[in-house]
């Protein structure tokens, strides 16, 4: 469980996250939604570890990640930025070594947990190739592979490994969205929890178990698709209209966005 | 033995680099490099202005008393040997420390000459020469031959410090803030300078000239090894911040994120530099270039991994500088040129590539 | 005579102090061993007298020294000299091993020498020890900036290379020169003397001028002048503004091939402009070793600069 209570985060007199609360369970897909500077990153960065919060705590599975070492803290977790530049330039197996190497794997296991990720992902082969000629979704897909390498298994010593992702979808066509989100589940069905932040609400609400709709540094609502993602949030929290229907099975929202100016009546 | 340039060249490699290969590079370039120093460290030992046959400086050499004329046992055991030592150690020094500068900042342009460090330890050396005859002689006294590096170190630590809260903000470090910085502190450095040189005497005065020239002229064992501790501490974190300064290529937050402590790999870098090229500038004056001429090389052959980079840019650095110092010995003979020459005719024209092919990169 | 020159040579000896940074605990290449022994050498020629006397493979070091080896008729034993040794024209083709503050302890050895001449001041302070530690003996030469100074380093050098006969001779014909010249310039009355700027060098139009317990300032009261830079010790930058207080009567510069002031430079700068100097167009220009090395000729240099101040009273030779 990786979660946290009233944080708050600040930059001068602005607050980005305000008394916060929010929690990843093992076994689920938790999805964080909400429009641009909702504070969606703000709060993946404090739940990394990444930013302390002014106020409030959070902990990983019970401990407190301010008191774990960054190296405690790698064998728990695995983090995907939105975006990475090389200061020089590393081959895909380099990278993705960076991910191993923290996962603690020694020796020839290395070479073969490389191998299965970049498979995993679908450039199997492509370790030998410079990281920095490859396209912008290929790049997001190596480091999804040093992610998924630094926490091979969900479950290591009876506790469960989180993975946080800030948008992994951003840069990749639909196939590889849902191939992407797809593996993430897996973790989650496995028994390791994953945190995502995604924009698509479609995809949210395909792949979520919980979504947390987030506006103005504060969760908006929290729970499984069906109830977060209502007519009345959704033109709330992204202030549009949009038509909001259920899929089979039976409970699953999907939106359909509107021009905003064809809504008005 | 082959050489480096039967190495594939970088465009080639870059083809049909694997990554098994780099590391099969990167293991067969740190080889080689050592043995290039290896090589170039029996030429500095055989050639000088004073011809010694090479039987008789190798039957010297291996504890043979009378093989050598007493003027050549001195040229070799008390001239070209401890030069040969404190080149290597300056060498080392400075190619190590352009590493770790360039893994720290991620940028391949920073090097400890151009954005400041060397001018901070120049400052404390002459600062160091003036007072260590007066407030300081205390210090002087206690510290003896290693009070100049001592010195020199606090210096280099300082400015590295400076120029890292200078020109980090927010976990990225800025090309251009840290060359403007650097540009900043290298000009109070040169007026502090300036103005301790003006209450200097005519004895101190040329001592000072003497740093700020560059030389590994002057060489004795006292000197030589007066500055093992403080490369040896350099050497000794290369283990230790390769891995982080892998991570770190990646960006601060990523590297934390794969379990380094980031502030902790900082601080080791920060030290780990300035007291390399704080003991380099104190024995040898302002060396420039080595550091950025030497990793860079290095990268286009093996790649930027810093596990096999910082191993190489020892040898590297060593290499290139003993070589340097020996053509310094040898094109003027029986006088000498600054060392500083040579290094900046290979060197500058290696920086100046270098920014122009990341001149759109930058921005600049 | 020499009397009057005493109180020079014991300021300049005790301004010079050892820097403490680097003594260590051997004493062999420390500076304060070096400065030791180029004491003990001049003050005791015996020391030296085992390998140097019959020397064959001199390098001199320091203009002053080669032109001493040149007038005791040791010029054929030199093997080699230093880039500030340019007089007499022969001495420039000798090998070089470089500037007198700036040598290379392994160039020095592969000419072979059997003994080393260098002024004080050679260095850098590494390099001599290095040098003192090998086989071939080397010998500081004292160089204090006066007449007793010169004699004093002419009888160093006779004794070095076994030439005291010699040596004695050329001390008392300089001895007699400075004397000749002492008494001429006494003649000149306070009143009429005139004030002497000495410009090394016009850097950006900064005038680089010779204070007090500089060799210029030695030079200039020997020929009877008075040095309008007193306020200011050794060579140092001057303002402008101090240079028209001082009112200088005179400048005085080196003629050197590489940075070589004329007095249309001089007194079209703001500085020079307003003083008297400037006026009288009174600007005078000598060789640089000559004027200021302090070597045999330093007599005759003397005397030329005195008759250059005093046309009227003092003759040139």
């Amino acid at each position: 469980m990786l979660q946290c209570q009233s944080i708050s985060v600040a930059i001068g007199s602005r607050y980005l996250l305000k008394d916060v609360g929010f929690c990843a369970r093992a076994g689920e897909f938790t999805i964080i939604v909400g429009p641009n500077g909702a504070g969606k990153s703000t709060l993946l960065k404090v739940l990394s570890g990444e930013i302390r919060p002014v106020e409030g705590h959070v902990s990983l599975n019970g401990e407190p990640i301010s008191r774990m070492r960054p190296a405690q803290l790698a064998k728990c977790r695995a983090v995907l930025p939105q975006s990475v530049t090389l200061a020089f330039s590393l081959t895909v197996d380099e990278v993705v070594r960076l991910g191993v190497e923290a996962a603690g794997v020694k020796g020839s296991a290395q070479e073969s947990l490389c191998e299965a990720v970049l498979d995993e992902v679908g450039l199997g082969g492509w370790g030998t190739r410079l990281y920095q000629n490859l396209s912008g979704g290929e790049q997001q897909r190596v480091q999804f592979a040093r992610v998924l390498a630094q926490v091979p298994r969900p479950v290591a010593n009876d506790l469960p490994r989180f993975l946080l992702l800030d948008e992994p979808t951003s840069s990749l066509d639909i196939r590889h969205q849902i191939d992407l989100l797809e593996r993430a589940r897996r973790h989650a069905r496995e028994g390791g929890g994953v945190i995502a932040i995604v924009h698509d609400l479609n995809l949210a609400a395909e792949f979520a178990d919980r979504i947390a709709v987030m506006s103005k540094g504060q969760i908006a609502a929290f729970g499984p698709p069906s109830e977060t993602l209502d007519d009345t949030t959704i033109s709330k929290v992204f202030g549009i209209s949009g038509i909001v229907g259920t899929l089979p099975p039976a409970t699953m929202p999907f939106i359909l966005p509107q021009s905003r100016h064809a809504a008005l009546p | 033995m082959t050489d480096a340039t039967s190495l594939p060249r970088p465009s080639a490699f870059r083809r049909r680099a694997k990554s098994g290969d780099r590391r099969r590079t990167g293991q067969l370039t740190v080889g080689l490099s050592a043995l290039l120093l290896l090589a170039v460290c029996v030429l500095a030992v055989a050639t000088g202005p004073s011809p010694i046959p090479l039987g008789d400086l190798a039957r010297s050499l291996l504890g043979e008393s009378d093989a050598l004329s007493a003027r050549e046992a001195i040229i070799l055991h008390d001239i070209r040997l401890p030069r040969l030592l404190l080149g290597a150690l300056t060498g080392m020094a400075l190619g190590v420390s352009g590493t770790m500068m360039q893994g720290l900042f991620r940028n391949p342009l920073a090097d400890p000459s151009l954005v400041g460090v060397s001018s901070g330890a120049a400052v404390a050396a002459v600062c160091a020469i003036v007072l260590g005859g007066g407030p300081l002689s205390a210090f002087a006294a206690v510290l003896g031959n290693s009070f100049l590096p001592v010195a020199a170190f606090m210096g280099a630590l300082a400015t590295t410090s400076l120029l890292y809260f200078l020109a980090t903000k927010a976990g990225r470090t800025s090309i251009a803030t840290l060359l403007l910085a650097g540009l900043a502190v290298t000009a109070i450095g040169n007026a502090l300078i300036g103005l301790v040189v003006f209450t200097a005497d005519d004895q101190q005065l040329r001592d000072i000239t003497f740093w700020t020239l560059g030389s590994l002229g002057g060489a004795t064992w006292g000197r030589a090894m007066a500055m093992v501790p403080f490369v040896g501490i350099m050497l000794a974190a290369v283990p230790f911040v390769s891995r982080g300064l892998d991570a770190l290529i990646l960006g601060e937050a990523e590297a934390m994120h794969v379990g380094i402590n980031v502030e902790t790999l900082k601080r080791a870098t920060i030290l780990a530099v300035a007291s390399a090229c704080g003991a380099a500038v104190a024995v040898a004056g302002v060396i420039g270039f080595i550091g950025i001429v030497v990793p860079h090389l290095l990268r286009l052959v093996m790649g930027p991994s810093n596990r096999y980079l910082l191993p190489a840019s020892a040898f590297g650095g060593a290499a290139l500088l003993i070589g340097a110092d020996t053509i310094c010995r040898i094109v003027v003979a029986p006088a000498e040129l600054p060392i500083g020459i040579i290094t900046a005719l290979i060197g500058a024209p290696v920086f100046m590539a270098l920014l122009l092919r990341r001149r759109n990169a930058f921005g600049l | 005579m020499v009397g009057i020159y005493g109180r020079r040579v014991e300021g300049l000896v005790e301004s010079r102090k050892p820097p403490v940074w680097s003594l260590r605990k051997g004493t062999r290449d420390t500076i304060a061993g070096a400065l030791g022994l180029a004491l003990v050498v001049t003050a005791n020629p015996a020391c030296s007298e085992e390998g140097g006397r019959s020397a064959a493979r001199i390098v001199s070091i320091g203009g002053a020294v080669t032109e001493i080896l040149y007038a005791l008729g040791a010029e054929e034993r030199i093997v080699a000299t230093d880039t500030t040794s340019v007089y007499p024209p022969e001495a420039n083709g000798l090998p070089k091993v470089g500037y007198m503050r700036q040598l290379a302890a392994e160039g020095v050895l592969s000419v072979k020498p059997d003994l080393i001449l260098a002024v004080e001041g050679s260095g850098p302070q590494q390099v001599l020890g290095i040098l003192e530690e090998s086989a071939v003996p080397i010998e500081i030469i004292a160089d204090a900036q006066t007449p007793q100074g010169v004699l004093k380093k002419i009888e160093a050098v006779g004794a070095a290379v076994g030439k005291e006969a010699e040596a004695k001779a050329l001390e008392a014909e300089v001895a007699a020169d400075f004397a000749a010249l002492a008494a001429e310039v006494a003649a000149v009355a306070q009143s009429n003397r005139k004030k002497v700027l000495f410009v090394l060098s016009l850097a950006n139009g900064k005038a680089m001028v010779g204070g007090k317990e500089s060799s210029a300032d030695a030079m200039i009261s020997l020929a009877g002048g008075i040095n309008a830079a007193s306020g200011i010790s050794g060579f140092k930058p001057m303002t402008d503004e101090a240079v028209i207080a001082a009112e200088p009567d005179v400048i005085l510069v080196m003629q050197t091939s590489s940075h070589a002031l004329d007095a249309d430079a001089v007194f079209t700068l703001p500085a020079f402009k307003a003083t008297p100097a400037a006026e009288s167009r009174a600007f005078i220009s000598m060789g640089g070793n000559y004027l200021l090395g302090f070597g045999p000729r330093a007599a005759q240099a003397a005397r030329d600069l005195a008759a250059k101040l005093y046309p009227d009273r003092i003759a040139s030779q």
